[in-house]
This record gives C-alpha cells, structure tokens and sequence, in this order.
C-alpha cells in the first residue's frame, strides 16, 4: 500500500518529464491533472483499512534507507493535499495560457506535486527532506510562470528564502540525527529532547520550516510571490506548500514540555496574525489581500503548536486543532482564490457575478469562523486545545476574539476589492466544476470537518456544538461590520500604502552583493597591477640586479683572484685542522 | 586463486604499458592510438572489479620491491585504496573517451595521451602505496607528468600557467620529502596501518611530531589547494577541459586530499593526532578555504575558473572530514571523495562541452543555452545541483554525513560553515542554472547557437556520451547511497575497519 | 682468476686503445676503437660480476715499494661502473658526431686522447698509493685539456690554458702534500697508513695542501671560474666526459684520504661542507640566469659538485657516531650521488649536443619548438633534470633521499635545508629550457637539420641507465656493500 503511494509520487514526477518531451505532450496534457486522484483515492483506503493500522514499508538501498508508510497526521495531509491539488489541477487546464506558458507549468506543477505528496508519507529524515527540496525548487517555477521582470525577481526571492530555510531545517536535522540511533522522524524528534545540542536543533527546524508557513520576519516572500503567481499555483501554495511547513513541525518538533518554548512560539502566531491583518487591510488588489489573510490565518496553526509545547499539554486536542485547522483553511483558501479568478470571468456574463461575489462572502465567513461554519468548528478545536489552566487557556479567548474581529475587517477589504478593486493578476478562467466542489466543500464544511477528522482516527474530546459559541460572535460580528460600513470611504483612497519594508533592504543588498561590490573589487586589482609595474620599472630593478650579476661573474673568471683564494683556502683548512687539535 | 605475478603491479602497467606505445605512434596512426588508450582502459577497470571482488572476499593484494637499505616500495589493495582505484580507474575510461572526442584534429596527440596515461599511472601508484615512500615517489611523479599536460596547447599563458603549477607542487614536493625523511629517521620504514604507527612517539618528542604533521600538511595542501596555497589550481584552469576534467577533478587535487586521509589515520592514526592537538588547526584552515573559495567564484566570470575555485572549496569538505575526530566525519570524508570527483568532472565535461560547440566559456554567456544543448545543460543542473547539497544527488549524501560527523563531535561552528557554504554553493551555481533554462539568449549568442556540427545530436556523441555517464554516475550515487555496492557502502567498510579493530 | 684477467686489462687495454688508434690507418681506426670500448665494457662488467669482498693485487707480482698495488673495493668498482658506463655512450655518441660530414673536426685526435683518459681514469680508481694517484691524475687532465683544444678556435685554447694553469697549480700541491706526507708516515699506500695524529702540526700542513689541490682540481665553489669556460666550448661529446668523470677523479681521492685516512678533523670538514654549500647556491644561480644551453649545464655542475662536497661534514659526524648501518647509508647515499649525477651530467651534454646540432645555435630561444622537432632529446633533458632536481624515477632521488635522511639522522639542518632548497633551484634550470622546448614552434626560428640516430640512440641509453638507477637500487647497492669503509654486521 505504502509502496504504492511512493510510486505514486515518483510516476508524477517521471509524468512531468514525459510533458516536455514534444511527441507525449497531448497525452501528458489530457491526465495530468488527474494525477492526484490515485493518491487521494489511497489515501482514503488506508484510513478505512483496519482503522488505519500504522504500516511502514522500508527500501534500504534507496537515498539513506527510505522508510514510507502512513499515521494519522499524514493521512491527512495526504489527502488534504491530493485534493487541493486535484482542483487546482482541473482549475488550470481550463485556464487561459499560451502553449509555451502551459508546458512549463505542467512541468513544475507535477513536480512540485511529487515533491509534497513524498513529504507526506516520508517517515525518515533524509526521504522528507528531499521531497520538501524537490517542493522547493518546483515552486519556483511556478512563482516565475509569467516570465515578467517582476516576476523574476519574485523567483528569486522565493527561491533565497526558500533554500535558507531549508538549509536551516536541514542543520536543525543533522544536529538532532548526530544524536539519534536512526534517521527515522520519531527518533530524530525524541534526539532532540535528549541530544546537548537539542535546543539548537530544535529552533533551526522551527524557524527552517517556518519560511515555508510564513514566520514573520522571513514572510516577505509569500505575497510577492502569490500576486505574481497564476491562480492555480496561489491555490497550491497557499492550500498545501504551507501546510508541509506545518507537517515538517509535527514530524520533527517534539513536545518539550517547556513554558518558555510555547511563549516563544504563541508570540510568533499571534504576530503572524496579526501582522497579516495589519497590512492586508492596506492592500489595493483582492488577490494580495487574501495573500495577506492567509498570511494572517497560519497564525493559528502556529499557535495550536505551542499548545503542543506547554507543560502537561494533552496531545491529541493539540494535534487536532492543528490538522483540524489545516483542513479548513486549505479548503476555504482553495476555494477563495479559485473563486476569484471566476468572479474576473464572470464580468463577461453579469448574470453569474452576483452568485459568485455571494459564494465569495459565505467563504469569508468561514475563514472568519461564524457559526454553522468549518471555521467555527476549527476555531473551537483550536480554543480547548491547551493544557487545563495553562498559558493558552488563560489568553485563548482575548486572542481569538481580536483574531476575528481583525478577520472581519479583512474579509470586508477583501470583498469590497472584488466588487470595486482592479484584479490585473487574477486571470479569467472557466474551471466551475473544480471551484464548485471546493465551494461545496466550505458550505458543507461544518459538517464535514468534525466527521473526516473522527474518521482519520484525529479524535477530539466530544465535538464543541458549533452553536455553543454563537452567543460570543455575533455582536462581535456586526460591531466590527458596522465599522467597516462607516469607515470604508476614507480606507478606498487612502490605499495607496503598500509595505514594502522588506522587499527594499533585500534589493539593496541584492545590488549591493551582487552588481556593485564585483565591479569595484575588478576595479581595485586592475589599478594595484597597474601602481606594480609602474614602481618596477621606476626602480629598474631589472636592469640594476642584472648589471651586478654580471660583475660578479667576471671578477670570478679572473685567474689571479683564483690563486689568491687557492691561498686562502689553504691556510684556511690548515687552521681548522689546528683547531680540531684536542 | 594467487597469481604468481603481483596484481597491484599489474594494474600500473595496465596504464604504463599504454603509455610507453603510444608515445612511439606517430601523429596519425589514430585508430592505434584510440585502441591502445582504450584497451589499456577498460582492461583497469576489469582489473579494480577483480580485486574489489577479491578484497569483499578477504584476499590480500601486495607486491614489495627493495629500494634501499631497508626501506621498501610497497603496492598494497586495501579498502581505502579500493575507494580511490575505483574513482579514477572508472573516470579515467571516461575522460579518455572524452580526450578522443575533444581533441580531434589537434597537434601533438600522442604525447598528450602518452602523459596522460602516465598522469593515471601515477595516480593508480599513489591509491596502492603501502608506506610513505611509495606515496611520495608517486606524489612526484604526478607533478612531473601533469606538466607537459597543462602546457600542452604550447601558447604563452598555458606555459605561464604551467610554470606556476610546478613551482607550487615542487616546493610542496620538496616539504613532503623533508616530512617523509624525518618519519623515516624518527621511526624507521613504517606502513600505513589503520590506526597509525606514531603513538609511542607521542611524549618523546612532540616537537618534532607535530613540525612533521606541519611539513606533511602543506607539501599536502599544495595538491589540496588549501588557501594559501590554491593560487595554482585556477590558473591551471588553461589546459584543455580533459585535462581539467581529469586532472583537477580527480587525480592531481584527489591525491593531495588522499594523501592527507592517509596521514592522519594511516601514519599518525587519528587519536595521536588528535592527541597531538594538530587537527583544530587544520580544521579551521579547511573551513576558511571553504568559504573564501565560495565567495572568491562568486565573482569569476570565467565558467572554469568558477569550477576551479568551487572544487577549491569542496576539497576543503575533505579535509574538514578527515579532521573531525570520529568515524561519521571520516565517512563523510571518504564518501565525498567520490562524490566530488564524480561531480565535478561532470560539471567539466559540460564546461568543455560548451567551450567546444558554442565557443562560450564566459558566465554572462549561458543566456538560454539550455534549449540548445539540453542534455549538456541537464548533466550540468545536476552536477549543480549535487554541489549545493540538493538530494537526491550525490553531494547530499557526503554533506549529510559530514554535517553529523561535525554535530557528533560537538564542533558546531563546523556545521555552521557547511550550511553557509552550501548557500554559497547555491549563490554562485543556481544564477547559472537559471541563465540557462529560463533566461533567452542574447541576439549575438543565438547567432552562435545557429551554428551546430552535429544534425542529430546536441554535439558529437564522444563529448556527450561521457558527460551523460558522470551524471548517471552522481545520481545513482546519491540515489542508492545506502546500498553496500555504493560509495557510501565502500566508505562504511573502510571506517568500520579503522575505527574498530 | 678471470677476476686478476679483467682487472689488467681494465688498466691495459684503454692504453693499447690509444697506441692502436694513434697507428692504424683511418679506415681500420673505427672499427678497432669499437673493438677496444667493447673489450673493456666487459672486463669492468666481469670485475663487478665477480666483486665478493676488498681485494689487493700486486701487478705482476711485485711487492708494494717497487710494484703498484690495486685495492679493489666497492667505490673503486662503483667508479669503474661510472667510467664504463659513459665512456660507452660518449664513444657511440663521438662516432655518429664525428662521422657527420658537417662537423669541421677531423675524428683522428679523439680516439687516442679518449682512451688516454679512460685509462688514467680507470687507473686513478684502482691504485692503492699516492704517487701513482698522482701521475693517473697528470695524465688525466693533459688528455681532457688536448680534448678541449679539438675545438680548434681562439676561445677553447684560452679556456684549455686557464684549465692547465689551474690544473697544474693544483697537482703539484698535491705533489707537495704528498711529499710531507711520506717525510711523515713513511709509507705512501693509504690502506696502510695509520689514521694521521691530530696534533701534528706538519700533517696539518701535509692534508691542507693536497686538500687545496684537489678543490681547485675538482672546481669546488670559489675556486671554480676554469670550468664554465672550458666545459662550455669543448664539443658536446668532451664537455660529458669533462663534467661526468673528469671532475670526479679529484673529489675520489679526497673521499678517499678524508674518510678512510684522518677521521679526527670535526672542524676542518665543515669547511668544505660550507663551499659545498655555497657551490649549489651560486652555481644554481648563475645557471638559471644564463642565456646559453652549454653554460648553463656547466654552472650546473659547479652547483651539483657541491652536493659531493656536503658528503663530507656528514660522513666526518657519521664517523664519530656509533650506528654502523647509519654511516654505511651516508657512505652509499655519497656514492650514488656521484654515480646519479655523472650518468644525468654525460646524458644533459649529450642532449644539449644533439639541439646544438639540430639549430646551429644554442642559444636558448632557439630551442623553441624543440619539444615537436626532437622529442627525444627533450625526453632525455627531462629525465637527466629530474635525476638532478632530485625527483623520484632517478638516481638522484635516492641519492639525496639517502643524503637527506643521514643529514636529518645527524643533526645537520642546514645541509639537509641547502639538499632541499638546491632541488628547487635546479628545477628553476631544467624548467626554463622545457619551456622553451614545449612553446609552440612559431614561423622565425630556423629550419632544423636532421639528427643521426646513433647519437640519439646514445642518450637515450642515459636516459633508460638514469630512470634504471631509480628503480633497480638493489643490485647498485650491492656492489657498493663489498669493502665499505664501515663493514655493516649482515653485509653479503
């Protein structure tokens, strides 16, 4: 079974390179999207089989001995990201792009799918960091698919702090593997508790996989990269490339136990939602305003995580409100991005806009977590989720609360973007099948995540009613809807702040390292070759040394100086002979 | 099954016998030419499978022959030897093919091939030696036969190029002559023994120990191109690309950094030297040369003399490992002694691929050439990509095991180094592999694209055929890393020996 | 008793070579000096063959005040071996250089002066007194200065005359010496002479005085200006003997008194150790500087002679330490030293005659291209500079390993730093003529005129003895162990 979903992974990838190859290019193009579904359908099977016994299947000559197999947190990363990437998938075939534009995006797309669904069923640490490599580098091409100069230099942010967090992920590893017996994610994950250098390691992997979620200070490229990416691509990345990062902490980050750990990590979530927040209510684009929310919505995951870490923290409800969480912004995400390009496509037919821009809203308040919704589910995961009377039980509802209300002024900014705003980025296209499922999934939301999460055996203590906390939100709800009401006139104009602290300091230093300080160091060795022969010549040591050479040489020659030091030599000897005498 | 006649002596004239024909061909008998280099290579490679197969088995291989007093040549297969024979027997049918393609129709082929066989002669002598002397004869012969090599095009900056090479090697030369002198005096005509031979000598005289650890270090890290001493290597970057491609991705730089594995865990043995204190000198030596190798090819703009200061730096990683006390490091070591060597040359060939069709040898000429020599260019992005440490290519798998080797001894500011030169790998490899795939070239490069000697392929199959090999080679090396039959599983065997006998 | 035939027809048959080349006709005149080196070649081999232990011969039965004795021992051999071994090639080398229409010379003065020279020369190695040392060493250097005046021009006479004004001076204080030295031991057979009492003022006169004449014979540092100008106009075929044998002779008999004769003279030897030094300095340098090919392998053996000189303060500590098998290492790496250099020097001059044959010229730019037009002089040039720089396939590698190794053993840093830093000196040299050689020919440089084959062939044959004496130490060492001066316990 195990067995089946490596190879799974490895035909994508052989797929994606059938896809360049001219002659196969019709067949590539008609299944490609199709290529997730064996996974998502596997994916399923196990979590029926035998209550999803923990299977791992082990090839010792492959990589550094990879070790594949399925627990319940990945089965269902695995197929909350074989769905997602399902729909994308449908999304772009329909979507309009030039043949060049479209056989390279079909190249990095499967690529970059192999690479996440790997990272799911990895069990060891080399196999999982390949595959989140592998992810990396597809990325990539799908950040630069509209080839413009910006979005070049989209590419290579994303790729610079991409392979720096990688590179710190992979030190945070190999400190922790040095320690442990074997390479496999369980017992790197207890090294680190163990191991003199665990601490180190243990916040090289949290902030190494944390670029990839968003962690504040090495965020910046998440909505440069999202405004400059086609709208399937956005969907993937922000559904699924996010959630790895979030995977790469539960394999390897252990609980430590340890209240100065989870206050570190809460302050990271709450300034990631916050923010997110902050700056997505300045954005002029809808697109980069839900790049911004998204941004702000992995927030919360983060902090479910550092329930993880408290002292006495019960497992299974943290673990829970994380994946619980996941599932639900993945889908709702999917479905806001995908949606937006349909709203772009519907101005063609105004008779579809208004269902659309009502679809659109209904997934803004799931992404809130009004009542009735996946997110009120997820919300309540994530607020019961820490230790009885611990850190997160005693700030949980302050935090929750503002959390929402600055997600509704957010949702609001964003809806009135797609009604008014420009969307230049967001490309017009027809994929409804694949925007209605997912829009299907975020109205049957509230039902349908507390049942695949019992189903994934991810048991949560018995459901929170999803009308418990009505009471709490609704007034909530409309004060923060009135403000926006009042307010909105002045935000419209006043919308031309655009953050862009970060991007600046790394140009500069982009030009700094790489155009200025060559040009000045080819200068300066040039000018000091020059001073050198200048003072060589002045000098004319040549000349001088070789005038005194030949002198020597004749004076030797000469026959009398020859007997006087034959003379020399002579009485020299006979001294020293002398002087050997005792 | 004994032979009467010693296999380690067969295996050098394997390569010498070859050498010694050629030279009496003359300049067009090719066909000749072409067998005798051929035969003589693939019958090596017969050969290292032979003995690899023999030494699994638990055969000795050794040939004595007296030199002087009681001092004795000594041609010895044992399982660190093994690692080396096989990267350079292997590689060196490789690149002859490569050489045959390259050089077609230029002056003065067969005293470029004679020396050449003469250069992998040398370096089979130096992967057998069993004690010091046989390594130095052979370390100096090295030099000497390289020469004619480097300055074989005969143009005033190849012979400068040449004079340069020689002054550095003969001086290291001369210090691992002196070092190996004194090793003779202090303690006689001592082998290579897994766990060195120097350790009654430890209270004696220190002083003396460590000024030999000194000498042996830089005669050494001349052919290691340790910092001070790498001013050779770029230069030596005007030779034509086979030579480049073997020479300084395998047998000349390869011999310096074996030469070293040898000293400190053969002739010192690890713990005397870790005693000795001399290995934190060398180790921090080793990281400086990393990263100011790595910076220094940030700003190359010649493709080769990149390559030349990218293999600068990932010979450092050798010597590093050698360094960190501990078996993990010494795997580390070993394995990327291979990993490196297939890399590289592979990232060479694509170099002198691209100098012979296109005529580009300049950084800011890649623009787009990854659609008009596709597979040249794949071969590259996964020599490339092997550099930077990105599974699952080879480099990954020796990085990994040295970054722990660096963890288990508790040097964490080694493993700092190797992540900031893997990042300084990417800086200066990724903007390369980006210019070709995703950048279009410049109207005068497509002029120069228009031109092509071959219908079918990208280039004439000789220059293609080898570089795709070393490519297979690095992906498979990486791909099957844990198998016993890989580098890796060659390594294992040869630190479990030294470490736990 | 072959071993007593081959002993005297080792000293005889050179001296009918010379009546028989000096009476014969000119067409018969080939043909028997053929006949003669190939006589001799065996005998030397024979008496190598045979050589268990030291032996002394009366030469027809004399005793030793009227008679001359032979003490033959390993070295004496060893020389032989040396002498042999170059005179062969040279006189292959001399028949195709003579031969060729193109050179002016007429061949007849040669043959009888080359084999005056080999037979003083074998005689030199073999006598066991002083006096007739000294009459093998008169009539050695009148026959190599007649060699130098074959050159037939103004200059080679010059050069011959300052040769034979120093050589002279040289002899007869040496003579002088020697003279003291019988007034004092009443013997002149130095294997019997009792090891010279230290505290004797007229001894000291009596060694410093033959010691002095003998460093102006053998052209050691200061006193070296004859020999650049004289080895560097003779012909390349005398230019080799000179540098090869003739320099040796000198250094022979010093190694002869100062070892096996007076062993208590701790500063003296320091002296010569001190010139020798000074000899591989400034000759190195004075070589790397020349522009001409010949003058430049002159300075280089004023520069490798200084090696044999380091010999001495070595061998003078090694006497005074207990270690037999340390001092029989430095006595053989002393030997072999002068072995490798006298077979790498022969084949350098040979080389350097062929290029000078093939361009008319030697000057060093027109060497350009050499590498293309006679690879196998290049190929020689190399592997004789390899033997001199001291690199592994070459005597001269073990030489100055085993040089190297007993100057550590005994202490002496600065000879064993000076060892090192003349190897990298000599490559400066030998490099500097391969860059040359290897630079791609371009269109100015004159049309190069064929070379005979026996004349290569020749070198060759230096070059395979060079790359031989790396490799097979063995059987040379063996010879070397017969009658050593310090008997080591297992010797054969």
């Amino acid at each position: 079974m195990n067995a089946l979903l490596l190879l799974s992974s490895a035909m994508a990838f052989s797929l994606a390179a059938l896809g360049l190859w001219r002659p196969a290019e019709p067949f590539v193009q008609r299944i490609y999207p199709w290529v997730p579904a064996p996974a998502l359908l596997l994916g399923w099977i196990s979590s029926r089989q035998a209550g999803g016994a923990e299977s791992v299947t082990r090839f010792p000559d492959l990589l550094l001995g990879v070790t594949v197999g399925l627990d319940d947190v990945g089965r269902a990363f695995l197929i909350l990201t074989a769905a997602i990437w399902l729909l994308a998938g449908l999304y772009s075939r329909r979507s309009s792009m030039s043949e060049g534009q479209r056989r390279l995006f079909r190249f990095y797309f499967l690529a970059t799918y192999s690479g996440t669904v790997g990272l799911t069923i990895a069990q060891d640490a080399p196999t999982f960091y390949a595959a989140y490599a592998l992810m990396t580098i597809g990325g990539y091409g799908l950040v630069i698919q509209t080839r413009t100069q910006a979005a070049m230099i989209a590419g290579r942010v994303y790729i610079v702090v991409g392979l720096i967090g990688e590179m710190l992920a992979l030190a945070g590893i190999i400190l922790a593997a040095s320690g442990s017996t074997g390479f496999s994610t369980r017992e790197i994950a207890s090294s680190l508790r163990t191991s003199p250098s665990g601490a180190w390691g243990f916040w090289l992997i949290f902030i190494g996989f944390g670029t990839k979620v968003g962690l504040v200070p090495l965020h910046f490229w998440i909505p440069r990269s999202y405004y400059w990416a086609p709208l399937p691509a956005v969907a993937v990345f922000s559904g699924a490339m996010t959630k790895a990062g979030i995977l790469g902490w539960l394999r390897f980050l252990p609980p430590t136990e340890s209240l100065s750990d989870s206050a570190v990590i809460l302050g990271a979530g709450a300034l990631m939602a916050f923010y997110g927040v902050f700056f997505g209510l300045v954005q002029t684009q809808a697109k980069t305003a839900l790049a911004f929310s998204s941004l702000s919505q992995m927030g919360y995951p983060t902090m479910a995580l550092a329930t993880l870490m408290e002292p006495g923290a019960a497992l299974e409800r943290s673990t829970a409100a994380i994946v619980g969480y996941s599932l639900h912004h993945g889908i709702t995400k999917v479905a806001l991005f995908l949606g937006l390009g349909l709203l772009v496509q519907s101005r063609a037919r105004p008779r579809v806009r208004p269902f659309v821009i009502a679809a659109l809203a209904f997934c803004s308040l799931a992404l809130i977590g009004f009542p009735w919704t996946s997110g009120a589910y997820a919300k309540a995961l994530l607020k019961n989720a820490g230790a009885a009377g611990g850190l997160w039980q005693t700030v949980a509802s302050p935090l929750m609360t503002l959390g929402s209300i600055g997600t509704t002024l957010l949702m609001f900014r964003f809806l009135l973007l797609c009604v008014r705003g420009d969307h230049s980025q967001a490309q017009p296209a027809r994929g409804w099948i694949s925007w209605g499922l997912s829009f299907a999934g975020v109205l049957l939301g509230a039902w349908l995540l507390p049942l695949s999460l019992s189903l994934l055996g991810i048991e949560a203590r018995p459901r929170p009613s999803s009308t418990e906390s009505l009471h709490m939100y609704i007034p909530v709800f409309f004060g923060s809807l009135l403000a926006a009401a009042l307010t909105h006139r002045i935000w419209i104009k006043r919308s031309h702040l655009t953050p862009r602290p970060f991007d600046t300091i790394l140009q500069g230093v982009y030009k700094a390292v790489w155009e200025d300080f060559p040009r000045d160091m080819n200068q300066l060795t040039t000018v000091v070759a020059e001073r050198l022969v200048q003072i060589r010549r002045r000098l004319g040591i040549g000349r001088r040394a070789q005038r005194a050479v030949e002198a020597a040489r004749r004076l030797h020659t000469s026959w009398a100086l020859g007997c006087a030091l034959f003379m020399a030599i002579g009485a020299l000897l006979w001294a020293f002979f002398a002087g050997g005498a005792p | 099954m004994s032979w009467s006649f010693p296999v380690p002596l067969l295996l050098l004239i394997t390569s010498f016998v070859p050498a010694l024909l050629i030279i009496m061909l003359k300049e067009e008998q090719k066909l000749a030419r072409t067998v005798a280099n051929l035969t003589g290579a693939i019958l090596k490679v017969a050969l290292v499978a032979y003995v690899a197969y023999g030494v699994r088995l638990g055969e000795k291989f050794e040939a004595r022959f007296p030199l002087i007093s009681d001092l004795e040549m000594v041609l010895r297969v044992d399982d660190i030897s093994l690692l080396f024979l096989a990267l350079s027997s292997i590689l060196w049918l490789v690149t002859t093919v490569y050489a045959i393609g390259y050089l077609e129709g230029s002056p003065n082929r067969s005293r470029f091939f004679c020396f050449f066989s003469l250069c992998v002669t040398a370096t089979m002598g130096i992967s057998l030696s069993g004690n010091l002397i046989t390594f130095l004869i052979f370390y100096e012969m090295l030099s000497l036969v390289t020469y004619p090599l480097i300055v074989h095009r005969g143009t005033e900056k190849s012979l400068r190029a040449g004079r340069i090479y020689l002054a550095y090697t003969l001086a290291g030369g001369t210090l691992l002559m002196m070092g190996t002198a004194w090793v003779y005096v202090l303690a006689g005509p001592v082998d290579f023994t897994a766990g060195g031979s120097l350790h009654p000598f430890v209270e004696g005289d220190r002083g003396s120990l460590v000024a030999i650890f000194a000498l042996m270090m830089i005669g050494l890290g001349v052919k290691t191109a340790l910092v001070p001493l790498h001013g050779w290597l770029p230069e030596a970057m005007v030779a034509p690309a086979p030579v480049s491609a073997l020479l300084h991705a395998v047998a000349v730089v390869k011999a310096g950094a074996f030469g070293i594995i040898r000293v400190v865990y053969d002739v010192f043995g690890a713990e005397t030297s870790d005693r000795l204190g001399v290995l934190a000198p060398l180790a921090a030596l080793a990281s400086f040369t990393i990263l100011y190798a790595s910076v220094r090819a940030l700003y190359q703009t010649d493709l080769k003399r990149r390559l030349a200061y990218s293999t600068i730096g990932q010979l450092s990683y050798i010597v590093l490992g050698t360094s960190i006390a501990g078996p993990i490091g010494t795997l580390g070591a070993l394995t990327h002694l291979v990993h490196q060597g297939v890399m590289k040359i592979t990232l060479f060939f694509c170099a002198g691929n691209l100098a012979e069709e296109l005529g580009i040898s300049r950084v800011d000429q890649l623009d787009g050439v990854g659609w008009r020599m596709p597979l040249t260019m794949a071969a590259f992005t996964i020599g490339a990509f092997g550099m930077i440490g990105l599974p699952p290519v080879a480099g990954f798998v020796s990085k990994w095991y040295l970054g722990m080797g660096a963890a288990a001894a508790e040097d964490y500011f080694f493993v700092l180094v190797l992540i900031l030169s893997s990042l300084l790998n990417a800086a200066y490899f990724l903007p390369l592999v980006h210019a070709a795939w995703f950048k279009s070239p410049s109207p005068e490069l497509s002029a120069r694209f228009e031109a092509r000697t071959h219908a079918r392929w990208e280039i004439s199959l000789l220059l293609l055929a080898p570089t795709m090999t070393t490519a297979a080679f690095s992906l498979l090396a990486g791909l099957f890393a844990a198998s016993p039959y890989s580098p890796l599983g060659l390594a294992r065997m040869i630190t479990r020996g030294a470490y736990l006998q | 008793m072959t071993r007593d035939l081959a002993l005297t027809s080792v000293l005889l048959v050179p001296f009918l070579g010379v009546i028989g080349t000096l009476l014969l006709p000119e067409r018969l005149r080939r043909p028997f000096s053929f006949l003669v080196t190939t006589l001799v070649l065996a005998a030397v081999g024979a008496l190598a063959v045979s050589l268990r232990d030291a032996f002394r011969y009366e030469i027809s039965g004399w005793g030793a005040p009227l008679g001359i004795d032979l003490h033959v021992d390993g070295l004496a051999v060893a020389m032989l071996l040396l002498t042999g071994t170059v005179a062969g090639a040279v006189s292959a080398y001399a028949d195709g250089h003579y031969r060729d229409g193109s050179s002016q010379k007429p061949a007849a003065g040669f043959w009888p002066l080359f084999f005056g020279l080999w037979g003083s020369l074998n005689a030199l190695f073999l006598v066991s007194d002083l006096f007739t040392m000294y009459v093998c060493l008169e009539l050695m250097t009148f026959s190599s200065v007649a060699l130098i005046t074959l050159a037939k021009d103004a200059q080679a006479l010059r050069a011959a005359l300052t040769y034979l004004m120093t050589a002279l001076t040289g002899s007869l204080a040496y003579l002088l010496g020697v003279a003291i030295l019988y007034g004092e031991m009443g013997t002149l057979d130095w294997t019997l002479m009792s090891p010279v009492p230290g505290d004797d003022p007229v001894a000291w006169m009596a060694l410093s005085l033959m010691t002095a004449g003998l460093i102006m014979k053998g052209a050691l540092y200061p006193l070296h200006f004859w020999l650049p100008g004289a080895h560097a106009i003779a012909p390349a075929p005398v230019s080799a003997l000179l540098s090869a044998l003739v320099v040796k002779a000198p250094f022979f008999i010093l190694l002869r008194l100062w070892v096996q004769v007076w062993t208590d003279a701790p500063y003296a030897s320091h002296v010569l150790g001190a010139l020798g030094a000074g000899a591989i300095i400034w000759g190195s340098f004075q070589a790397i500087i020349q522009e001409r090919v010949k003058l430049m392998v002159a300075y280089s053996t004023v520069a490798q002679l200084g090696y044999l000189f380091l010999a001495f303060p070595i061998l003078e500590t090694a006497a005074r330490t207990a270690d037999q098998a340390a001092r029989q290492d430095a006595w053989e790496g002393v030997i072999y030293f002068a072995l490798s250099h006298g077979v790498a020097k022969a084949s350098m001059f040979l080389v350097t005659g062929l290029v000078v044959q093939a361009t008319k010229t030697d000057d060093l730019r027109s060497l350009r291209g050499a590498a293309a037009h006679v690879p196998a002089a290049v190929l020689v040039w190399g592997l004789a500079g390899i033997s001199l720089i001291g690199l592994p396939p070459s005597g001269g590698f073990i030489a100055k390993w085993q040089l190297l190794t007993s100057a550590i053993r005994f202490g002496l840093w600065p000879y064993a730093a000076v060892i090192l830093f003349g190897g990298l000196l000599a490559s400066g040299y030998v490099f500097r003529v391969l860059w040359y050689a290897f630079l791609a020919p371009d269109g100015s440089s004159a049309p190069k005129a064929r070379v005979p084959a026996v004349m290569v062939l020749a070198a060759l044959f230096l070059g395979t003895v060079i790359v031989l004496m790396g490799i097979r130490t063995a059987d040379v060492f063996a010879v070397l162990k017969a009658g050593s001066p310090f008997p080591t316990v297992g010797a054969p």
